[in-house]
């Protein structure tokens, strides 16, 4: 697996285990709109990459996955994060902070 | 997620992505409903969703592969892991290999071998439909032993079942045939059998070359032919396809080669494979006078066949009852006496299964083959309590580096799948190399077991099942060794881990409760192994009522060919004096049947006393020339031997045993008295002929069929005084020197009366080596195993032992400064073992005894009760239980107290 999809893959976990760490348990479709709203509107999570992540970081232990019935009556499969996960979001949320921090160094100095 | 589910996931994809498919559309619908919010029409949100959601098919392969390749790329890690962490200590690793490769190689030998004979099945079409015939006998049955195998019939029993019966679509029938191959000018012996002409066809076997035996070879007057078994025509003809239409001649007639069986086809019994097949009806036309279609009292047909469709075992069952006493009657011996003609009408025939063979081996070799299966267990169960042990140890040494893990986020679960992992990886390799050796082993066992007359022909090649065995029992070892190192590593707690060396009480009473157990399972293979070697020796001490060392025994045949039956006792005498005068031979006697070789002559005999009063004895019967007695050196107790006057016109006269004697004339001389027996059938050949026979002559109790009879009542006939022919005739020859200088002398004999006879000589004691081949083979195995066990124990005592040793440094340091002098701290070592050793040995004795008594069947002169072989196995085990510890225990009372404290 290369660096780049590593990253990327980070950043996906890292919105979506926050967004269940902060709104409990989700359907598939309630993360991207729950992200899409937070971000007013500015992050759009890409569809095709959602569905794999989550079935991922499922096996991994992050989050668990479980059958339930929304709202109106539907079937779906809501997730919610484990202890693992939340420990794993503290490591990615740090990562992030650091990278970022790192960013904004080097363009403050530019 | 569960294992189960995971494999579930791999293996059945659809119920995984059926479950993905809902996930998605749900979304799908989620997404369509908020473009309609927006003002869309339903068509368009439709599309707009299908566009961003992108293709549905590539969703769901991303989706259930983000799982599973996950899963895998974990699993890739962890084994990477795994085999760097083995190969960081390689003589650890090499030492769990090499104890696991022991322990399943010798699982994997055994069982293919049990495999083979006990549980494979034919290599035929639909084995479940195929059923053999057996016969029940009455309880009580007077039916004496004449019969070898149970479940032999008379041809004239096969023509009743397949005459009656209405249950099967078709049956056969075969029987064994020791025939002679000539080609070339060279004859040798071959294992043929006699077949019906429905053998194959109901069997559903096709031939591997040309044809089978079919219906139309089987009538009388058809054309001679001969089919040969593929591991035959191997050997034999090294595969050469051009045998199709050459000749065979079998003892002496010539058969025209028609085909091959298929490879892996054993031939009808386990362990008694045939060379050569041959229609049923060239019977009367190989053994001439001699053959067995028209003796109604001769068993020695196997029967079998294939069930209609829809037909159950237990109508068959009905049926063949149904039809057992018009087929008895039908088929009743005529000789027979009344009340064995009783017991024979009352027999029942029934079905038994063919799918897993049966077979007079079989039945033999299955008592100590599972002896040995549960021997190779225990050595494998030893050996994964020594490898938990050795990797518990190691887990203590690996304490930090799992703490470590479990700081940096490893859950437990993740930590005891790596150590699981590790073990797997281990005992795989173990299995691996187990498996290169296990079918050589095989083959060697085999050659073990099979005496030297007879080849012993099983299909050992490792199939399917056998690797399937060989991996289950890796994976049942690997949890079994690898579920406490497991554990104890997911135990690790960062804050006490990250300290090296905590004070581990609880680790050293799991490790000493390991090495308890392994003491029990030491105890009861060593005390199996006395057992076995003391009945050996009882066998081998049991009074023989003859001296074989220095005896040559010669198995001669007189084909109707070379002698005609008019000169063929002449032939024997002339033969015998050849013999006699043959150099290096002290005295020489012809025989019937030898001692021990499985066989013998039985009959009822009625006794007359002096006062008229008639009793019956059941007895075994010998038909010997003068000098048999004195050849064999069977002591004559009173009376005389046999003479030359005992000549055929000469009056009738006998020599009974000691045991005869007893039970017929009990407390008196058994000279004088007669013996009224029916000798033979008259020339018609249904009339029993009953002649008054004298006793001559008292002689010492020697053993006739096997070592483990008991002394039966015994009487010998001169041979000239005979009644019925005999196929063969055996010579005795004692030797003045070792037996088997006399061989060439033999053949020089035989050659100067025929050069076309043919016969097989065996020095006795080799003979008496092969007749306790079982024993010897288990009881040496035993001894393997329990001198294996012995070891590995050792292994893991001195393991244990050390390792207490090296983490109580500071408490002997204590109690060394308090004064303690070396011999104390010796003492102390062993004094904490000492309750696992205790525990260890008593369970071990009752596990002994139990085992005891399941392999009653093999112990001669000795009883699962007895006292002293487990004084002889705890004594063993106590010597080396001193010897493993005697190093760790010195190495404690030598240490410096004050290094030692320091260390602490």
């Amino acid at each position: 697996m290369g660096r780049e999809t590593d990253r990327l893959q980070g950043t996906l976990d890292l919105l979506v285990l926050k967004t269940l760490d902060s709104k409990g348990t989700l359907h598939g479709y309630g993360i991207t709109v729950q992200i899409q709203q937070v971000s007013k509107e500015m992050l759009r999570v890409e569809e095709g990459s959602l569905y794999p992540a989550l079935h991922r970081m499922a096996e991994e232990g992050w989050i668990s996955a479980e059958w339930g019935v929304t709202e109106n009556k539907r079937r779906a499969r809501f997730y919610s994060i484990t202890r693992a996960g939340r420990e794993r979001l503290r490591e990615e949320e740090a990562n992030w902070q650091r990278v970022t921090a790192a960013v904004a160094l080097v363009l403050g100095q530019a | 997620m569960s294992l189960l589910r995971r494999l579930e996931r791999v293996l059945r994809p659809d119920r995984h992505n059926a479950e993905i498919d809902e996930e998605l559309a749900f979304h799908l619908a989620m997404r369509e409903e908020e473009r309609r919010r927006d003002g869309l029409s339903e068509e368009e949100a439709r599309r707009a969703a299908r566009l961003q959601m992108g293709n549905p098919v590539a969703q769901r392969e991303a989706t259930h592969e983000a799982g599973i390749a996950r899963w895998l790329e974990v699993l890739l890690q962890d084994l990477r892991y795994a085999a760097r962490v083995l190969a960081r200590t390689p003589a650890l690793t090499a030492v769990v290999v090499a104890s696991l490769a022991l322990g399943i190689g010798a699982n994997t030998s055994i069982f293919s071998l049990t495999y083979a004979l006990l549980l494979r099945s034919l290599p035929v079409q639909n084995p479940g439909e195929l059923y053999a015939l057996t016969v029940v006998q009455p309880a009580g049955s007077g039916f004496p032993a004449m019969v070898e195998g149970n479940d032999a019939v008379t041809y004239a029993m096969w023509e009743g079942v397949r005459q009656r019966q209405q249950t099967f679509s078709s049956m056969f029938a075969w029987g064994p045939a020791a025939l002679e191959s000539a080609e070339g000018g060279e004859s040798r012996p071959v294992q043929g059998a006699f077949i019906t002409g429905d053998t194959f066809p109901t069997l559903g076997v096709g031939p591997a070359l040309g044809r089978l035996i079919q219906a139309a070879d089987d009538r009388t007057g058809s054309a001679p032919v001969a089919v040969l078994a593929y591991d035959y025509w191997a050997r034999a003809y090294g595969a050469d396809r051009g045998v199709l239409g050459r000749a065979l001649i079998l003892d002496g007639k010539s058969f025209t080669i028609v085909g091959v069986t298929p490879e892996g086809f054993q031939g009808l019994e386990a362990g008694a494979a045939f060379d050569v097949a041959v229609p049923l009806a060239q019977e009367p036309a190989l053994r001439g006078r001699n053959s067995a279609l028209e003796r109604r009292n001769h068993f020695w047909l196997g029967v079998a066949g294939r069930l209609k469709p829809g037909v159950s075992a237990a109508a068959a069952s009905g049926q063949l009852r149904s039809i057992s006493a018009g087929v008895m009657e039908a088929a009743r011996p005529d000789d027979f006496r009344s009340d064995w003609a009783e017991s024979f009408a009352k027999q029942v025939l029934a079905p038994e299964p063919l799918s897993g063979f049966y077979s007079f081996a079989r039945e033999k070799l299955r008592t100590p083959l599972l002896i040995l299966m549960g021997a190779v267990v225990l050595v494998l169960l030893i050996s994964c309590a020594n490898v938990a042990n050795l990797l518990l140890a190691r887990t203590a040494a690996r304490r930090p580096e799992m703490a470590l893990r479990v700081a940096l986020g490893a859950s437990r679960g993740r930590v005891m799948r790596q150590v699981l992992t590790e073990s797997a990886l281990l005992s795989l390799a173990g299995a691996a190399l187990g498996l290169a050796f296990a079918p050589m082993a095989a083959r060697l066992l085999l050659q073990a077991f099979s005496p030297a007359s007879a080849t012993v022909s099983l299909n050992v090649r490792p199939d399917g099942t056998v690797l399937l065995f060989a991996l289950g029992v890796s994976v049942v070892s690997a949890l079994l060794f690898g579920s406490a190192p497991a554990w104890r590593a997911s135990m690790s707690a960062p804050q006490t881990g990250m300290r090296v060396a905590a004070g581990a009480a609880g680790h050293g009473r799991l490790q000493a409760s390991l090495v308890g157990g392994q003491v029990a399972l030491s105890i009861v293979l060593l005390t199996g192994s006395v057992l076995m070697l003391t009945s050996l020796r009882h066998l081998m001490k049991a009074e023989l009522g003859f001296q074989p060392e220095g005896v040559l025994l010669v198995d001669v045949e007189f084909p109707d060919r070379v002698v005609g039956p008019e000169q063929r006792a002449a032939f024997e005498e002339s033969l015998l004096e050849a013999l006699r005068r043959s150099p290096g031979v002290r005295s020489a006697a012809a025989t019937a049947v030898t001692p021990l070789s499985g066989a013998s002559m039985q009959m009822p005999a009625t006794v007359q006393d002096l006062d008229g009063q008639q009793r019956q004895v059941h007895s075994q019967f010998h038909y010997v020339t003068p000098g048999y007695l004195e050849t064999l050196r069977t002591a004559l107790v009173a009376g005389r031997d046999f003479a030359a006057g005992d000549t055929a016109t000469a009056p009738k006269v006998a020599l009974v045993n000691e045991s005869f004697a007893k039970r017929a004339f009990p407390g008196k001389s058994p000279i004088g008295r007669q013996i009224v027996t029916r000798i033979g059938l008259s020339p018609n050949g249904v009339t029993p002929v009953r002649e008054e026979i004298e006793i001559v002559g008292l002689v010492r109790d020697a053993k006739y069929r096997s070592m483990r009879e008991e002394p039966q009542p015994t009487f010998y006939l001169p041979i000239a005084q005979r009644k019925e022919p005999l196929r063969s005739v055996s010579y005795v020859l004692r030797s003045e020197g070792p037996a088997e200088l006399l061989t060439s002398g033999v053949r020089a004999a035989a050659a100067s009366l025929d050069p076309r006879l043919t016969f097989t000589a065996r020095v006795f004691s080799t003979q008496i080596r092969e007749a306790t081949l079982i024993e010897r083979f288990v009881s040496s195995l035993a001894a393997v195993f329990g001198g294996l066990a012995l070891l590995l124990a050792a292994i893991g005592l001195y393991g244990v032992l050390s390792y207490q040793v090296a983490q109580r440094k500071g408490e002997i340091g204590v109690r060394m400064a308090l004064g303690a002098t070396p011999g104390d701290v010796r003492r102390w070592v062993f004094r904490h073992l000492g309750p696992t050793l205790a525990a260890g040995v008593a369970l071990g004795v009752c596990g002994s005894y139990l085992a005891g008594l399941a392999a009653r069947g093999l112990l001669y002169g000795v009883a699962p009760g007895d006292w002293k072989p487990y004084t002889w196995s705890v004594a063993l085990l106590a010597a080396v239980v001193v010897a493993a510890g005697w190093l760790p225990a010195r190495r404690a009372s030598r240490l410096d107290p004050i290094t030692a404290l320091r260390h602490e």
